[in-house]
């Protein structure tokens, strides 16, 4: 199965379980997690039911093009429901089938792993599901979001596309897999990989991203004050993004870590305060 | 006897935190039984990541009688002064349906009450059962909960099924939007999941038909018996310890060994990284052969054996990634030398009051220099290398992906830079020992900085007011302190740390607070207290003895402890003790004076003199040695002189200044049995015959 249809097989079985379709949101995110459809829609009492790809960005597992598994750019594909189906590991499991896996014939786990992301000021109980020990999925049942306690509780079901790719179409290196029945991975993404990994572990210049990253904090917090929370939350992205690469050029030491992931974190805050604030704006509805 | 099972249904529980919630369900099951007068024979406990389960085996099918007593009104209130009863009284009495006469009273407090007993008859089981086994399960105390559903309840994971059968009988427990069935699950990935249990007799085996082994004990031998067997193929260790044991034992319901073996091409990757990065996240066993290469691993599938080797190849996959992974790592961390990133230390943070790690290192250089000096290895410069080095691998990438490689990655990145073997070995070994159990470092120079570096931990916690309190001890310092002394004791280091101290004020002037030095050798000599008994197994009356002189050399505590220990159970030893306590006895009120051995006027004054002198002059040199038992051995000549004295000698003389020069000697001589201890301390078995109340009853 190549790569692009696993994205179309997903988006079909979660429509079939009344997912909203949604796309990748167009600002650079470390994890589906940040998409504002998971941020803002886990927030509040409304149900939600979610699916999109998100194309994630970790500046720091950049390996010039060269490890198998590890990228600087991999695909999520995310699935958030609230509040989470009584079946719900029954339904994840029932999605791996339905992208061809024949789970009979792999080990499969679901290994402690709670999630926790400290510029969000999130975290949730779950596992990472490895499938013959790789982990294929992060599982999560949100507990706190941005500092709000959820009530009622969302589950998140991640994805690492790559890797179930790897698996469906028994290849040993992401850059192997076939994105349609013409373009390998590799002759779409490795020339990007080795650039990205360049740019980020040697060649950023620090300085003007500090400057960036104050910036878009100072436009975050200005929206924020002008009562705008979706422009905001885009900016409190884009600081975290600024931060990874920071990160990943070993530019920021271990005291300054924690003082900027503080500051991530206050923004995010103060974003999902500005949204519940509004008092009843359901941003993804299902009905 | 009916047997009773209760079956809890949850998403996989992490699986190092399963044993003890099963522990906590076998203890509430037997506490609440026990209150509830439900009599079993036995309560046995099962678990796999997906159920906790309990049989109640032989459970009666009636609750016994039991006898409550209903409080009433004061008995003053009750009855006046005449003994009659009071309006009150008749209430209560009427109230109860019985007759005054038949009230009873009790005592609660300070007070006593009318009471009537009651016998409440024994309800049937399954009734009791339906109300106390939700509260049971509820009564469990996850080390972190979670919500997952508007019920309101929260447990480690999601609840999804109950069984709770009773022999045959459904008991339908309700507990959340659960209600209890027949109903359980076998193996995740078997075509048939859902299995009907017809009985709570049939538990065990019904689910082991379904692929699923719920006896620990079993997946236990399951997983050891397969990693043995496949060592023993290889003629190979395999290197397993107790928590990923624990996480392969409790993370599988039917563990399956699969064998894999690792690409050709990482073989140059030194074998630390290599185990290191197998053990990660607890998945994959290593083997180490021989010849140190370990070129093979184990890992456990969740199910039955992997005819087509499709997991086999997952494995090496996922593998074969995570050495490429390490191997970056490295290669990064390479491209500048230790000594290069000591610098990097200046941004890592200690502690917000204790400064960065440069710091640190700083203060560890300087105590292991004064070590060195005074233990007079010639080893300084090696000391000072190693010490300076010793922390430079927090910084690297290898051990912030793998944090249990600290030290270890530093004497491999040592050694590649060419720094000296006793460098390297020592940068390696400086955390060691690990636990109370865990090995020594073997080099000198890794003895030298590992105690700097503990001591330096210590001193640094007590000094900002961080002492261990009951559970709280956020630096971990009685582990530390407990591994410098070990250090000093089995790597005989003969030296007197308290008095290093002293020396080194200027090191912790930063920090300093008042009274900190002496609350560190408080704590210290309390830690070493303890392991003298907990750890080297000496008695708490010997410990007494040797702790009332405190010192700072611990080698030498341990030595006379020891001393002190063989010569405990001889005849000789306790009738100088006897001696020794008529010395301490007439001397302890009185202030150490001189005295002149020329007013010595009896020939048993004169010879105990003689003898004192004689003692004296060769003891200390036994005792700098370290030779406790023969110093012992020249205390007991002075046995029969002492017993002669007393018997001559008047010590408390009319005459002042002959009881001064008397006591002033006594005095001195006192003094020197605390080479030894506080030898009054020692319970002696003649003491224990006196408190013996066997013996009493003779004398009557």
């Amino acid at each position: 199965m190549d790569f692009q249809d696993i994205v179309l097989r997903l988006h079909n079985f979660w429509r079939g379980h009344g997912c909203l379709i949604l796309h990748p949101y167009d600002v650079e995110t470390g994890a589906g997690t940040f998409n504002p459809a998971t941020f803002f829609g886990t927030l509040g009492p409304d149900a939600l039911r979610v699916g999109y790809l998100e194309p994630s960005r970790r500046p720091t597992d950049g390996r010039y093009g060269k490890n198998p598994i590890r990228l600087r750019l991999h695909h999520q594909y995310q699935a958030v429901l609230k509040p989470p189906p009584s079946n719900i590991q029954q339904m994840y499991l029932d999605s791996l089938e339905a992208l061809g896996m024949n789970l009979a014939e792999h080990d499969v786990k679901f290994a402690e792993d709670d999630w926790e992301s400290p510029t969000l000021a999130a975290w949730g109980v779950g596992w990472q599901v490895c499938l013959d020990e790789m982990e294929i999925s992060q599982f999560t049942y949100f507990q706190q979001m941005a500092g709000v306690s959820l009530d009622p509780v969302s589950v998140e079901l991640t994805y690492g596309l790559e890797r179930i790719a790897m698996v469906l179409q028994g290849v040993e290196s992401a850059y192997d897999l076939r994105w349609n029945d013409r373009i390998a991975y590799g002759t779409l993404w490795r020339e990007k990989e080795r650039q990205f990994s360049i740019y980020n572990f040697e060649s950023a210049a620090v300085e003007r991203i500090q400057k960036m990253f104050t910036l878009c904090e100072e436009e975050c917090q200005a929206s924020l004050v002008a009562g705008l929370v979706f422009p905001a939350y885009d900016y409190a992205l884009k600081c975290s993004h600024l931060f990874n690469i920071l990160d990943a050029r070993h530019a920021i030491s271990i005291t300054e870590r924690e003082s900027f992931i503080a500051r991530i974190r206050e923004l995010a805050k103060a974003c999902a305060q500005g949204y519940l604030g509004t008092g009843g704006i359901d941003a993804y509805p299902t009905t | 006897m009916p047997t009773l099972l209760l079956e809890i249904g949850v998403e996989e529980m992490p699986a190092l935190d399963i044993p003890c919630l099963a522990q906590e369900l076998h203890a509430t099951t037997s506490k609440v039984f026990t209150q509830e007068a439900l009599s079993y024979r036995q309560i046995d406990v099962y678990y796999t990541p997906r159920r906790l389960a309990v049989l109640v085996r032989d459970l009666k099918t009636q609750q016994e009688e039991r006898v409550r007593s209903i409080k009433g009104p004061p008995t003053a209130v009750a009855f006046d002064s005449e003994g009659c009863a009071t309006q009150a009284g008749i209430g209560f009495a009427q109230s109860q349906g019985v007759t005054v006469r038949e009230l009873g009273q009790v005592k609660y407090g300070a007070k006593i009450y009318t009471s009537v007993k009651r016998s409440i008859p024994g309800k049937e089981t399954s009734e009791v059962l339906l109300a106390i086994l939700p509260r049971i399960i509820m009564d469990l105390h996850p080390k972190k909960t979670m919500r997952w559903d508007s019920s309101g309840l929260s447990f480690i994971r999601p609840l999804r099924w109950l069984v709770c059968l009773y022999d045959d009988k459904l008991i339908p427990i309700e507990l959340g939007y659960l209600r209890a069935g027949r109903k359980t699950y076998g193996h995740r990935f078997l075509k048939q999941e859902e299995v009907v249990l017809d009985g709570a007799t049939s538990y065990v085996q019904t689910l082991a038909d379904s692929l699923v082994v719920v006896d620990p004990g079993e997946r236990q031998t399951m997983v050891l018996d397969a990693l043995r067997e496949q060592a023993d193929r290889l003629g190979a260790d395999y290197l397993v310890d107790n928590e990923l044991l624990s996480r392969i034992v409790n993370g599988t319901e039917h563990p399956t060994p699969i064998f894999g073996s690792i690409s050709e091409e990482f073989l140059s990757l030194p074998t630390e990284i290599v185990h290191a990065t197998l053990r990660e996240e607890g998945k994959f066993v290593p083997f180490s052969l021989a010849d140190g290469t370990s070129p093979c691993f184990m890992g456990f599938r969740d199910g039955m054996p992997d005819k087509e080797g499709i997991v086999r190849a997952g494995y090496e996959r996922v593998v074969q990634a995570r050495l490429g992974d390490s191997r970056f790592f490295f290669d990064r961390d390479r491209q500048s030398t230790l000594a290069e990133k000591v610098r990097d230390l200046h941004n890592m943070v200690y502690d917000a009051r204790l400064g960065s790690l440069w710091e640190k290192v700083e203060r560890i250089r300087a105590l292991a220099g004064a070590i060195a000096d005074h233990t007079g290895d010639g080893l300084g410069q090696e000391v000072d290398r190693a010490a300076f080095l010793c922390k430079a691998d927090l910084v690297t990438e290898l051990v912030q992906a793998f944090p249990e490689l600290q030290g270890i990655a530093g004497g491999l990145y040592a050694r590649l830079d060419d720094e000296s073997n006793d460098v390297a070995e020592a940068i390696s070994e400086h955390y060691f020992p690990i636990s109370s159990e865990a090995s020594l470092p073997k080099s000198r120079v890794g003895t030298i900085v590992a105690l700097a570096d503990k001591l330096d931990t210590v001193i640094a916690a007590v000094l900002v007011g961080e002492q261990p309190t009951g559970s709280r001890d956020p630096y971990g310092i009685r582990r530390q302190a407990n591994g410098l002394i070990r250090l000093a004791i089995e790597g005989k280091v003969d030296l007197d740390f308290f008095e290093l101290l002293e020396s080194l004020e200027e090191t912790y002037l930063v920090m300093e607070r008042n009274g900190a030095i002496s609350d560190v050798r408080r704590f210290i000599s309390g830690r070493v207290a303890h392991l003298l008994r907990q750890k080297y197994g000496i008695g708490p009356d010997v410990v007494a003895c040797v702790a009332a002189v405190t010192g700072g050399n611990f080698y030498h505590i341990f030595l006379r402890a020891r001393a002190v220990t063989t010569w405990h159970e001889s005849k000789d030893f306790h009738s100088l003790i006897a001696a020794f306590s008529r010395v301490c006895n007439i001397t302890k009120n009185s202030a150490e004076t001189d005295f002149n051995p020329s007013l010595f006027k009896s020939e048993a004054e004169k010879a105990l003199w003689r003898e004192y002198l004689k003692v004296e002059g060769s003891l200390t040199s036994l005792l700098e040695e370290g030779n406790y038992e023969q110093g012992i051995k020249l205390l007991l000549s002075l046995r029969d002189p002492i017993n002669c004295y007393f018997e001559d000698v008047l010590v408390m003389a009319e005459e002042v200044s002959l009881r001064q020069n008397r006591l002033g000697f006594l005095g001195a001589l006192a003094r020197l049995f605390y080479h030894i201890g506080d030898l009054s301390k020692l319970i002696t078995t003649s003491d224990s015959r006196q408190t013996n109340p066997a013996s009493t009853q003779e004398k009557r």
